[in-house]
C-alpha cells in the first residue's frame, strides 16, 4: 500500500512533466506551421536589413594632379512622421539649423537640412532619435568653373554624367553602387556581414592631359578678345607636339556647371565645324609639293584677278608674280586658286583627307562634328578653285589644330591624346615627306615675319603661321558681314613643341580679318604659354 | 570489459570537453567577427572623411594657388603691371 501510495505520487509528478513537456512541444509544432514564416521575417526585420554599398563618384584630375571635378560627401538630414518638438530642440543643439520646428512638415518624411559635414552627423547620430534619417549625398564641384565646363561637363545629383567628359566616362568615374544584407544591433548599427546581395564596382578617378593654368591662359585671353571685338563665340585649341597631348581647349560661350540654373553650351572646338578659308592654304599646298608639281621657291605668275567659270577670283593687289611660299605668305587667292587648279579634283580631296578632313576625330567626347569635303564627281573648276582657299569643306578647330601638327611632326600625322589613363597607342601615319613639311614651314615662318600674321608675332621667337578668315554661309548665301577669324601657329623657334589654334567667330564688318582679330590673340596667349612651360628669349636672361 | 566500458567513458568526456571548448571559441570567434566587422566600417567611414578632407584641400589649394587669383592680387593689391618687350 505504502509502495502504491509512493508510486502513484511518482506517477503523477512524471505525467504532469510528460504533459507538460507534450504541450510546450505541440505549441511549438503549431507556432512552426502556422506561423514560422511570419515571425522569422519580423525577426529578420528587427535584427537583419538591406544596406547600400555607395561608390563615391572619381575625380578628373588634370596633368598636374588637379582636380577638376570632385565629389564632395554630405548628409541630408530628414524628420520622419512623429518627430518630436523636444527631439528636434536637442538637433538644435548640435548643430545650426536653417529651419524651425514650424516649418518642418511632421506628417510626413520631410527635409530638415542639408549637406551635413561628418563631424555634424556624427553629433545626431549621438542623440539617438528615432525619428529622423540621414541619407548620404554626393554633391560634383568643378573648380575651374566655366573656363573648361564645355570639356569636362557635369554630372547630375544621382551621379550620373550628363555632358561632357563625364558622359564619356561615365561608367568609369561612377563605378556600380552594390547592396548587401547586414546583421544589426538593437541601436540599428551594423553588426555583422551576411551576404552580397549585389557586387559594387569602385569607381575609378581620369587623369587628363589638359593642363589647367594654360587652359585659363587660353580661356582668359579668348574671352577679352571675343568681348573686344563684339564678336560672340571662339574657340583655342593647345597641341603639346612633343608628348603628342592636349594642353588645352577652351571653347565660348561656356557655362558655370557649379550652378544648377546653367545653360549647356556646346563644346565648340569639337562640334562647330566650320569653312576654314585661308587657313587651309599651306595644307593644299603640301599636297602639290608632295607630289612635285610645284617647288617652294618656284615662281607663278599671280594676276590680281582671274576668271574661272566665268566667276571673278581676285587679290587685294597686284603682284605681277609671286613665289610659291610667297603665295602662302600674302594670302593670294588667285595664288591658291592657281595652285588647286594645278593639283585637280582628286589630288585636292585625297590630300585634305590625308590630313584627317570629313573623318571622325579619336576623342572619347558625347558628341563630335568632323566636317565635310565637296566630293561630287562632276567637279567643275570653280568648286576646285575654292577648296584650294578653304570653301566647300568643313573642319572642327581640333581637326585643323592637328591638321597643321603635321608640319611640326616631320610629316607625320598623330591623333592626339587627350585622356592619360587610355592605355590605347595613339593613331599615327607619315603622309607627308619631312620636306614638305619644312617647306610649308618656310612658307609659314615667311606669314608671321612678312605677311598677313605679322601682329602674331612673339617678340624673341620664331613662328610658323597662318591667318584665315571666313565669310559666314548664311541661308546658302555668303553675307560679308559676319566673319570668323582664325590663325594657327607652330613655336617656339625650330622646336615646334606648341601648336596654338585660334578662332573668334561671328565678328563684324569693322576689324574682322584672321590678321588683325586672330593673330594678336595666338600672340597674348603664345607669350603667356612660352613663358609658363620654360622658353625664355636671350633678352630676358 | 571494465576497461572498454572505462576507455568509452573517456572518449565520451573527452568529446564533451572538445565541444563545450569549441563553442567557447565559436562564440569568442564570432564576436571576434562583429568586433572586426564595426570597426571596418569605422575605418571605411573615417577613410572617406580623410578622403572628403582631402578633397576639400585640394579644392581650396587649388583656389589659392590659381593663376586667375594671382593675377588679380597682383595687379590689384601690388599694383603690378605686365612686363613689356625690352626694346634694343
Amino acid at each position: 500500500m505504502i509502495a502504491f501510495y509512493q508510486n502513484w505520487r511518482l506517477f503523477l509528478i512524471i505525467t504532469f512533466f510528460v504533459l507538460a513537456f507534450g504541450g510546450v512541444i505541440t505549441r511549438m509544432i503549431m507556432i512552426q506551421t502556422n506561423q514560422g514564416l511570419f515571425l522569422q521575417s519580423a525577426g529578420n526585420a528587427q535584427n537583419q536589413s538591406i544596406r547600400e554599398i555607395s561608390v563615391k563618384r572619381g575625380t578628373i584630375f588634370d596633368r598636374n594632379g588637379t582636380p577638376l571635378a570632385i565629389s564632395i560627401t554630405g548628409f541630408d538630414l530628414f524628420a520622419l512622421s512623429g518627430l518630436e518638438k523636444k527631439d528636434f530642440e536637442k538637433l538644435f543643439q548640435v548643430i545650426d539649423l536653417e529651419k524651425s520646428f514650424a516649418d518642418i512638415n511632421t506628417s510626413k518624411k520631410s527635409l530638415i537640412q542639408k549637406n551635413l559635414t561628418f563631424e555634424e552627423q556624427r553629433k545626431v547620430l549621438e542623440l539617438q532619435i528615432d525619428r529622423i534619417e540621414l541619407e548620404k549625398t554626393y554633391t560634383r564641384h568643378y573648380p575651374m568653373g566655366e573656363q573648361i565646363a564645355p570639356l569636362i561637363g557635369f554630372s547630375g545629383r544621382d551621379q550620373y554624367g550628363l555632358e561632357g567628359l563625364e558622359k564619356s566616362f561615365n561608367s568609369l568615374l561612377a563605378g556600380k553602387v552594390g547592396s548587401e544584407k547586414i546583421l544589426k544591433d538593437v541601436y540599428g548599427r551594423p553588426l555583422d556581414h551576411i551576404e552580397i546581395l549585389e557586387p559594387s564596382i569602385a569607381s575609378k578617378d581620369l587623369h587628363i592631359s589638359i593642363d589647367s593654368n594654360i587652359q585659363y591662359m587660353a580661356y582668359k585671353h579668348l574671352i577679352q578678345s571675343i568681348k573686344s571685338h563684339q564678336a560672340t563665340a571662339g574657340t583655342v585649341v593647345i597641341l603639346d607636339n612633343a608628348t603628342k597631348q592636349v594642353l588645352a581647349l577652351a571653347s565660348y560661350p561656356s557655362y558655370n556647371p557649379n550652378s544648377p540654373q546653367r545653360k549647356i553650351q556646346k563644346n565648340r572646338v569639337f562640334l562647330e565645324t566650320y569653312e576654314p578659308g585661308s587657313i587651309v592654304k599651306p595644307i593644299a599646298l603640301a599636297g602639290v609639293l608632295e607630289h612635285n608639281l610645284l617647288a617652294i621657291d618656284d615662281e607663278m605668275e599671280v594676276p590680281i584677278k582671274i576668271t574661272v567659270d566665268g566667276n571673278i577670283i581676285n587679290d587685294r593687289k597686284q603682284y605681277g608674280s609671286l613665289k610659291v611660299y610667297e603665295i602662302i605668305q600674302e594670302s593670294s587667292q588667285v595664288g591658291a586658286t592657281k595652285i588647286a587648279l594645278l593639283a585637280g579634283r582628286d589630288l585636292m580631296i585625297e590630300n585634305y583627307k590625308r590630313f584627317g578632313f570629313s573623318k571622325p576625330i579619336h576623342i572619347n567626347f558625347p558628341s563630335t562634328g568632323f566636317g565635310d569635303i565637296n566630293t561630287k564627281d562632276d567637279m567643275t573648276d570653280i568648286e576646285v578653285a575654292t577648296l584650294g582657299y578653304g570653301y566647300g569643306l568643313t573642319a572642327s578647330p581640333f581637326q585643323i589644330a592637328q591638321a597643321y601638327a603635321v608640319f611640326a611632326n616631320e610629316g607625320i600625322y598623330h591623333d592626339y591624346q587627350l585622356v592619360l589613363d587610355e592605355m590605347s597607342s595613339q593613331y599615327h601615319a607619315p603622309i607627308i615627306s619631312k620636306q614638305t613639311a619644312d617647306d610649308v614651314l618656310t612658307a609659314l615662318y615667311s606669314v608671321t615675319t612678312d605677311g598677313t600674321g605679322k601682329l602674331a608675332n612673339v617678340k624673341g621667337f620664331s613662328i610658323a603661321g597662318k591667318t584665315g578668315t571666313t565669310e559666314k554661309l548664311q541661308g546658302g548665301n555668303y553675307k560679308s558681314s559676319t566673319y570668323t577669324s582664325s590663325f594657327v601657329g607652330i613655336g617656339p623657334d625650330q622646336g615646334n613643341t606648341i601648336t596654338i589654334f585660334v578662332n573668334i567667330d561671328n565678328l563684324g564688318a569693322n576689324r574682322y580679318s584672321g590678321g588683325q582679330v586672330a593673330a594678336p590673340l595666338f600672340q597674348k596667349i603664345a607669350t603667356d604659354v612660352y613663358a609658363y612651360l620654360g622658353y625664355f628669349e636671350d633678352n630676358d636672361i | 570489459m571494465m576497461n572498454s566500458k572505462f576507455l568509452f567513458l573517456s572518449i565520451i568526456t573527452i568529446q564533451l570537453i572538445c565541444i563545450f571548448f569549441l563553442a567557447i571559441n565559436l562564440i569568442l570567434v564570432r564576436w571576434e567577427i562583429r568586433e572586426n566587422f564595426a570597426l571596418q566600417a569605422n575605418l571605411i567611414e573615417q577613410n572617406e572623411e580623410l578622403t572628403n578632407q582631402h578633397n576639400q584641400l585640394l579644392t581650396e589649394q587649388f583656389f589659392l594657388d590659381s593663376p586667375a587669383r594671382i593675377e588679380k592680387i597682383a595687379k590689384q593689391q601690388l599694383g603690378m603691371v605686365q612686363k613689356k618687350p625690352l626694346e634694343l
